[in-house]
């Protein structure tokens, strides 16, 4: 407890100077937009254009990872699009019609919406926080008790023998830790509704994983009805758990065993923290990743978040509550009533409660759960729409802006997280405010392309070269604009809906493990056609406008060079939109490991290259007579094979294929007993090193250029895909 | 015998000798040629007027002198004109007169009857064969001294030129005759009589025309110079340029003493009280009363030939008065000769400029600008100029436009190649198609240029109107008379809203505008005299007259004063080089090319050389009052001052004045001028304009000061971020 003390005594939170950091912030942002609003004649800004696009391609090559030239590449961006804007605002809005004055406030709109959320991501990612590990401590008594929640609603029973096994193998000392399954697929609702098959299901369900509890060693809980969907399951398990910090799990999400001892230790020194977050790493590839072979190649999607952006959070004491892999503060949870439930995000919503209230969050850059992303592009969607949702219910209904009780940075923080979410709206304008002039003639935009070209070009490359150096590593400038589009028409809908009714929106689970037994065209292309549809129409009229019409030719081309860019996103869209088959419900690990199999007692040498929860995939060279064969049994040291658990594990060979270096076999792992399973769970998911490699392995910004071109060959060719699947269905 | 073959002889080698010799030696070198290096570069020949020994006065004006346009006049095409006009003041009796025209035309003509039509005011005089051969023609043709008129006299010469008698291009370019307007010159022969003319007729008995004013006069103070007098000088001196409008006499201070030997063929103005003028004046002036005012003319006693104003008071006020009144070109005047002005009919405040500057963000209809209904009918091309005066220090903001408004028809039959080109200060700007085969009433036809084209001072916008009609064949006859265009009066300009700003020094600004001692600006300025001298004054007077007659000012509000204490306004100092007691620029590389110093400014410590025969013009800021200019004009000695200051003002001269200093010497080829090493800026621009202003001056080191601040900016972001991590990490 001494010990405890101490250490509070030294410690320094990071919210600590988090207003020096907004104070900086200001007068940087100050200064740098009176230097932006400097007029200049057209000479002197065509210098400043050539001078800062080859500073930047100067810098991007250099490519700085800290210090003063990351910070200065970052200002000087900031001011090129301050310039920008300056110009935008003063210079080019429309006067000559109504309709041009809301055309060109539409555009401009969506153009701010991109400029705010620049100067956001500047202050949040430009100089990122990295903490320094805090152990949990060593001896037992000092550890806090926890319990591991893990809420389910209609997850397969397998998935969550998966879950529970590996929570009941996170090392901490004994008896301090309880893991609970939050069953609300088996409430008492449930099992007595109307629909007797439904209700069978039920109490089906419920009883099988009461039996799976038990058997595991982990508690079983439900309740009488299905109220607040997870915030409420949550809450109602609350009042039956008594540990002093609560680490939540999503059914999917796999922790290893590292998690609580990497997390715990934090709140032994912080008094006042509420939570310790964690990113989410994903195991299979979301739809695009799959769809485009990207997931080996290309950081995933919320790699952008996890990497930089929590971390940037982290140093204003904003990182805030993800629904998962995060450990929590019963006493503070407690304080207000549990688990907020007003928005369906109710994590983030949560997190805001608890900051306003003056306790400290903090996040660890560290993957310490293995989860599954949704495998159609239906469930991401799904998934992102309550995302979407649930940020802007918090813009509307809690808005961090004038939230009582948070600090400057803290307020920037929320504001960056919820005004985000608002980029399909900015999208949809962008695609379509060019249309407006290209087919309808409505000027949106007065200059010429020299103009443009002076102040635009400059926005631009910096706006890209922003992002390559804050988020380079972990979004690729492509796949983030992919990424936008493939969500805007869908999401734009969810933001509209949540604008005229802030409380409409219900939680919707996101689906996981689902198969795909063939490919097919997603149901929720329709409306891209008809975007693409019109953009084609646009761009036809806008080539017929730029001959015909040589005065406003400069317009014109900007409007094309935008359309032409949308076009070549939304064609690229087709191809996330044609859902490649999928065989496998577990998703499988690539790994490259020596291993010893025991074949009839006779040692095989042998690499493991890839590994599931059902079994691994082994290469074994060729031996002087014995050819192995399907139906052919191996014995393996689960300890050989990378588990923490000991356990002798038995393989069967499902499949052989001869490779030049040897036969290449699929092992199946049968499973006689608690302690092979465990270990088989302890092999697949215990190692959060493992989630670290394969996410730093991806997370590279060398030969960008090419990755990207790649990228757009195989956004391309899949579209062709798309368009022969559609035709073939059409012809059908 | 012997005697007289030698007496023979020797006349003989006598007159021989020359033929052995070559031609050019046969002539003396004159003065000039011998010391003047710039011989061969003189100007243009200027009007030149001599006294025949018959009594009669001999004027002759090259046409050169009687045209703004430099060099010989073009007459190109199968048709054209060009006008020249020359005036003829009412004191000259014409007796005889003659045109003497030197011209060449194209080769090509040659048999063709290409002729040469010439009229005076209106009525044929006479027409000369258009074709010459391989030299130039020289015709000369006497005029009927009848139709040379009192006031303006227009010399028009048509040509008439064809290079084949089948069909022919009406521009080609065999067509053309050149007139040499440096050796075609009006020759008059006229007689003065003695001046006659009340005071009513003043602005047409002073005139600038054969027999004009040409020697002015002044005589004020009677020996004493003080700043009253200096003023009244000027005064006067700008009542009579301005009069002559374009041509500036040459001015000098009289005594009343010594009229009669030094006044001869001078104009006079005298000024001062009755008593000062007791000897010239008519006696009712001895009857002025005390405030009172005396306006007369009457013939100078010196030259009675010439006329004697006499402007008169018996206080400081009624003399100022009088002089107002006379200065004032529109002042009525009664049909005596003589006048007495009650303090109640004084003049009094400013009396404004006849030329006043345009004012920004107003609207102007091309009447008001001096432009009637232009139009082009049955001819191919036609073109319209509208010319209008900026102030000098006007600068408008970037991106800003002056907005035309045109209201103007054309017939129908144009085709597609009709246009109207319009240019603005020579460069082309913007073009109007005519594309309505049916012909069109255009009103408010809107034309926004940007007013980058459009400079402080004079501005120039032409519209060329090209009517182009279908033609069948080459040499098919077809009437013209469908081509048809008229642009109205109605027309109007509008310029945007400006602001005030100026770079000094800028003598280019002072020649161009006499900015800022012209008497248009709001600012007040004063003009010191480095001393009392005649000669100082006599250079104050002419270089008062130049700056008045730019823009028809009169300094009524103008302080003037002696000595070099610097007042906190604008200043013109002229002065002897012994006067101005080390006042001199700081800096001044008096080599021909002045290209080794800077003028940055004035110092009273400065170790000049000799000016020698050179005037000496700067311009630099105040050393007292920063963002005052101040502008010396000083030459060796006070005769060379005078000297000095008369060939400034010479358009010749004027006109090449640039940078921020000049010297000159009579010949206008020895005008030299240098950059301003240091300049300032004076007025109200905005900030915005300003920063655009210096950042376009100094772009690459704008644009290296903002990546400096920005790293430096940066660095600072960076330390405390640092500090940040090394706490939060408890390093």
């Amino acid at each position: 407890m001494a010990h405890t003390n101490k250490k509070s005594e030294e410690f320094v939170p990071a919210s600590r100077f988090a207003p020096m950091r907004t104070f900086s912030a200001i007068f940087m942002l100050g200064s740098v937009a009176v230097l932006a609003a400097i007029p200049t004649p057209d000479s002197v800004q065509i210098q400043l254009c050539v001078a800062t696009i080859a500073t930047l391609f100067f810098m991007g090559w250099l490519r700085p990872a800290g210090g003063p030239f990351r910070s200065f590449v970052s200002l000087l961006i900031v001011f090129t699009s301050t310039r920008y804007m300056i110009w935008r605002v003063t210079e080019t809005m429309p006067t000559d019609s109504p309709l041009s004055i809301v055309g060109g406030v539409f555009l401009l709109g969506a153009e701010s919406y991109g400029y705010i959320l620049l100067l956001l991501s500047t202050f949040l990612s430009v100089d990122v926080y990295k903490r320094s590990p805090r152990p949990a401590p060593i001896a037992a008594d000092s550890c806090p008790t926890v319990d591991i929640l893990i809420p389910s609603y209609n997850e397969p029973d397998d998935l969550l023998e998966v879950t529970l096994t590996a929570a009941l193998n996170v090392n901490y000392p004994e008896g301090r830790v309880n893991v609970y399954l939050l069953d609300d697929g088996g409430t008492v609702a449930k099992r007595n509704q109307a629909d007797p098959h439904k209700a069978a299901e039920a109490q089906a369900r419920f009883d099988h994983l009461q039996e799976v509890c038990e058997r595991l060693g982990a508690h079983y809980l439900t309740r009488e009805k299905n109220d607040h969907a997870k915030a409420g399951n949550i809450n109602a398990a609350l009042k039956n758990t008594n540990g002093e910090l609560i680490l939540i799990l999503d059914a999917d999400h796999v922790p290893s065993t590292d998690i609580l001892t990497r997390t715990a230790g934090y709140f032994v020194e912080d008094p006042k923290l509420f939570l310790v977050q964690t990113p989410h790493f994903f195991l299979n590839p979301d739809p695009l990743e799959r769809n485009l072979d990207t997931f080996r190649n290309m950081p995933s999607e919320n790699e952008m978040f996890y990497s930089v952006i929590q971390r940037g959070l982290d140093g204003l004491n904003a990182s805030f509550f993800c629904g998962s892999a995060a450990l929590l503060r019963r006493e503070y949870i407690m304080e207000i009533g549990g688990i907020q439930g007003d928005t369906i995000t109710e994590d983030a919503e949560t997190a805001l409660e608890l900051h306003a209230r003056g306790y400290r969050s903090a996040y660890v850059d560290r993957p310490m759960v293995a989860g599954l992303s949704p495998e159609t592009f239906s469930g991401f969607i799904v998934q992102r729409m309550r995302w979407t949702q649930g940020m802007v219910q918090i813009f509307l209904l809690k808005n961090p802006l004038l939230k009582k009780g948070l600090t400057f940075a803290q307020r920037i923080g929320y504001f960056n997280s919820c005004f985000y979410w608002f980029f399909p709206l900015a999208r949809m304008a962008f695609i379509l405010g060019p249309l407006l002039y290209l087919l309808f003639g409505v000027q949106v935009y007065v200059g010429d392309l020299s103009d443009f070209l002076m102040y635009g070009l400059p926005h631009i490359a910096g706006a890209l070269m922003l992002s390559s150096i804050l988020y380079g590593h972990t979004r690729w400038a492509f796949a983030s604009e992919l990424y936008e589009v493939i969500q805007a028409i869908h999401c734009s809908g969810a933001i509209l809906e949540v604008l005229r009714n802030p409380r409409s929106p219900s939680f919707a689970v996101t689906p996981k493990g689902e198969n795909l037994d063939e490919s097919f065209v997603s149901p929720l292309a329709r409306p891209f056609y008809i975007l693409i549809g019109l953009v084609c129409l646009g761009q036809v009229a806008g080539l017929i406008r730029w001959f015909v019409d040589p005065v406003g030719a400069g317009v014109v081309s900007v409007l094309l060079f935008w359309n032409t860019f949308h076009l070549l996103l939304l064609v690229s869209a087709l191809g996330v939109l044609y859902e490649k088959s999928q065989q496998r419900v577990f998703p499988r690990f690539e790994t490259d490991r020596d291993v010893d199999l025991t074949y009839l007692g006779v040692t095989v040498p042998g690499k493991m290259t890839d590994i599931s929860i059902t079994g691994v995939g082994a290469l074994v060279p060729f031996g002087e007579s014995k050819r192995f064969e399907v139906g052919d049994m191996f014995q393996a040291d689960a300890r050989e094979l990378g588990a923490s658990s000991p356990s002798i594990l038995d393989l069967r060979v499902l499949s052989v294929f001869d490779r030049p270096e040897g036969q290449k076999l699929g092992l199946s792992f049968v499973i006689q007993s608690p302690e092979q399973w465990s270990a088989v769970v302890s092999l697949m998911y215990a190692r959060s090193e493992n989630w670290k490699t394969f996410r730093d392995g991806r997370a590279k910004s060398d030969h960008m250029g090419a990755k990207i071109v790649g990228l757009v060959r195989s956004s391309l060719s899949h579209a062709i895909n798309h368009i022969q699947a559609v035709t073939r269905e059409a012809r059908s | 015998m012997i005697s007289s073959l030698r007496s023979t002889a020797l006349a003989i080698v006598l007159a021989a000798a020359p033929l052995a010799s070559p031609a050019i030696a046969q002539e003396a070198p004159s003065v000039d040629a011998v010391y003047d290096i710039y011989a061969r570069f003189r100007d243009d020949p200027q009007i030149t007027t001599d006294r025949l020994e018959n009594g009669l006065w001999r004027a002759r004006l090259p046409l050169a002198a009687l045209r703004s346009e430099q060099g010989s006049i073009r007459l190109n095409g199968a048709k054209a004109t060009e006008a020249v006009s020359f005036a003829v003041a009412p004191q000259a009796d014409i007796q005889s007169a003659r045109l003497i025209l030197r011209h060449a035309s194209g080769r090509a003509q040659e048999g063709t009857k290409s002729q040469l039509r010439l009229d005076l005011n209106g009525r044929f005089i006479a027409q000369v064969d258009g074709v010459t051969e391989r030299a130039a023609a020289v015709n000369e043709v006497v005029l009927d001294p009848a139709l040379v008129l009192s006031g303006f006299n227009t010399l028009r010469i048509d040509a008439v030129q064809r290079y084949t008698y089948g069909c022919q291009d009406p521009d080609a370019a065999e067509l053309w005759t050149d007139v040499d307007t440096s050796r075609s010159y009006v020759e008059v022969i006229y007689a003065r009589h003695d001046f006659v003319g009340s005071l009513a007729d003043l602005n047409a008995l002073i005139t600038a025309g054969v027999g004009g004013v040409e020697t002015l006069g002044i005589l004020v103070g009677d020996g004493e110079m003080n700043a009253d007098n200096l003023r009244w000088g000027t005064m006067a001196s700008q009542a009579v340029a301005n009069r002559l409008a374009y041509r500036l006499p040459e001015i000098s201070r009289f005594e009343t003493t010594a009229l009669a030997d030094t006044a001869q063929g001078a104009d006079l103005v005298a000024i001062g009280t009755p008593e000062q003028m007791a000897g010239i004046a008519p006696a009712q002036l001895a009857d002025l009363k005390g405030d009172e005012s005396w306006l007369s003319i009457s013939p100078s006693p010196a030259d009675r030939s010439r006329f004697l104003i006499i402007a008169a008071g018996r206080t400081p006020a009624a003399i100022e008065g009088a002089v107002r009144a006379l200065a004032m070109g529109d002042f009525p005047m009664s049909d005596t000769n003589a006048m007495v002005l009650a303090p109640s009919e004084i003049p009094t405040g400013a009396i404004l400029p006849k030329k006043q500057p345009l004012r920004t963000d107003a609207k102007y209809t091309f009447r008001d600008l001096g432009v009637g209904n232009a139009s082009v009918l049955g001819q191919q091309r036609g073109e319209f100029g509208l010319d209008f005066e900026l102030p000098a220090d006007v600068r408008f903001g970037a991106g800003s436009e002056v907005l035309l408004s045109l209201d103007f028809a054309y017939g129908a039959g144009l085709d597609d190649k009709s246009v109207v080109n319009i240019i603005v200060n020579d460069e082309f700007q913007r073009a109007v198609r005519l594309t309505n085969p049916d012909g069109e009433v255009t009103p408010g036809y809107q034309i926004p240029l940007s007013t980058g084209a459009l400079r402080p001072g004079r501005n120039h916008v032409a519209f060329e109107v090209e009517l182009s009609t279908e033609a069948e064949g080459e040499c098919t006859s077809r009437s013209m008379r469908h081509l048809a265009f008229i642009l109205k009066d109605t027309s109007t300009m509008t310029l945007p809203s400006a602001e005030q700003f100026v770079e000094l020094p800028n003598l280019a600004l002072l020649s161009e505008s006499g900015f800022p001692y012209s008497g248009s600006q709001s600012a007040k300025f004063t003009i010191l005299a480095t001393d009392t001298d005649s000669d100082t004054a006599t250079a104050v007077w002419t270089l008062g007259a130049k700056l008045g007659q730019i823009h028809g000012a009169v300094f009524t509000d103008t302080d003037f004063g002696f000595g070099l204490q610097l007042p906190d306004a604008h200043t013109l100092v002229v002065g002897a080089r012994a006067g101005l007691v080390g006042f001199l620029p700081s800096e001044l590389s008096m080599s021909s090319q002045l290209t080794g110093g800077s003028a940055d400014g004035f110092t009273r410590a400065f170790k000049s050389v000799d000016l020698g025969d050179n005037g000496l013009l700067i311009e630099g800021q105040s050393p007292e009052y920063p963002g005052r200019l101040v502008t010396l004009v000083t030459a060796e000695s006070g005769p060379q001052l005078v000297a000095s200051a008369r060939s400034l003002v010479q358009p010749s001269h004027w006109s090449q004045l640039n940078g921020g200093a000049a010297i000159w010497r009579s010949n206008a080829a020895t005008i030299v001028t240098q950059e301003p090493g240091a300049t300032f800026e004076i007025g109200n621009m905005r900030p915005a304009e300003m920063a655009r202003l210096k950042t376009g001056r100094a772009s690459w080191g704008w644009v290296l000061t903002i990546a400096a601040i920005l790293f430096a900016l940066a660095s600072g972001l960076a330390l405390i971020a640092r500090y940040m991590r090394d706490r939060m990490n408890e390093k």
